[in-house]
């Protein structure tokens, strides 16, 4: 169940497609336990689809993670190995999700 | 992830190793080196290279994948009952830590049939992939706790 706010439709619809990227990935990944980045940076990567005069759009940039992303980011295999208890995500979850996720 | 899924196919080929070494039960870090061996600071340069560029490629799939259900989502009521065990699962994502969730659980549980409403969101709770020490493992921790003196 995902519970969102429908006062901010824009930005809800990301959310709404990250988040279902999420269960879709949960549901499909055969009892492997998806890393956070892979599992982060998908459903990134699919909150801006967008279907089109049946035509589907995949890959259209986040903005705002991507000019984040321009001025620094973190080393790729601490980034790639990081778990919720890692301190690259306790310490720096903003800039975690800038790299890879939400 | 765009990178790898849609801007380098070297990126792309090191991608799929690193999800066959997990699928063969690879811990992350050592399908990561699999996956990427010497070539890491390739990637990183590659990487960096892509995000400077100032362009991110996007594709246009000209055709649906499959038909979607045209079915309209169905509204129907549900018993109290399962309307608070559900709101109680709710919580328990959104808000474990408020002390309301745990008490709305209980309330659910000892209304319905004994505990089985409690014990199935447990469950659920217990099973999908908690990370110790978050709130949410807090929250079955304490929950268990409470169940325990009902018996």
């Amino acid at each position: 169940m995902i519970i969102i706010d429908g006062e901010t439709w824009n930005q809800s619809e990301n959310n709404l497609l990250h988040e279902y990227t999420h269960y879709y990935l949960d549901l499909n990944s055969a009892g492997v336990r998806l890393p956070l980045w892979y599992a982060e940076g998908s459903a990134e990567l699919f909150s801006t689809v967008k279907v089109l005069f049946g035509r589907i759009q995949l890959g259209l940039a986040v903005n705002e993670r991507y000019w984040d992303a321009r001025s620094s980011w973190i080393p790729l295999r601490e980034l790639m190995t990081a778990t919720r208890q890692s301190p690259v995500y306790v310490n720096q979850s903003t800039a975690f999700y800038r790299n890879h996720g939400r | 992830m765009h990178y790898m899924r849609m801007g380098n196919e070297q990126a792309a080929q090191a991608l799929g190793r690193y999800m066959h070494a997990l699928r063969m039960m690879s811990h992350p870090n050592q399908a990561f080196t699999e996956a990427f061996g010497s070539g890491e600071q390739e990637f990183s340069d590659g990487f960096a290279n892509y995000v400077r560029a100032g362009k991110l490629p996007w594709i246009v799939l000209a055709k649906m994948p499959a038909a979607l259900p045209q079915d309209e989502p169905s509204v129907h009521e549900v018993p109290a009952i399962e309307g608070a065990r559900r709101l109680g699962r709710v919580l328990v994502d959104v808000q474990p830590s408020r002390p309301a969730t745990l008490k709305l659980l209980e309330e659910t549980a000892r209304a319905s049939d004994r505990k089985s409403s409690l014990l199935r969101c447990l469950r659920s709770c217990i099973t999908s992939s908690c990370d110790p020490l978050t709130p949410r493992q807090s929250f079955c921790q304490h929950a268990k706790t409470r169940m325990s003196r009902w018996s």
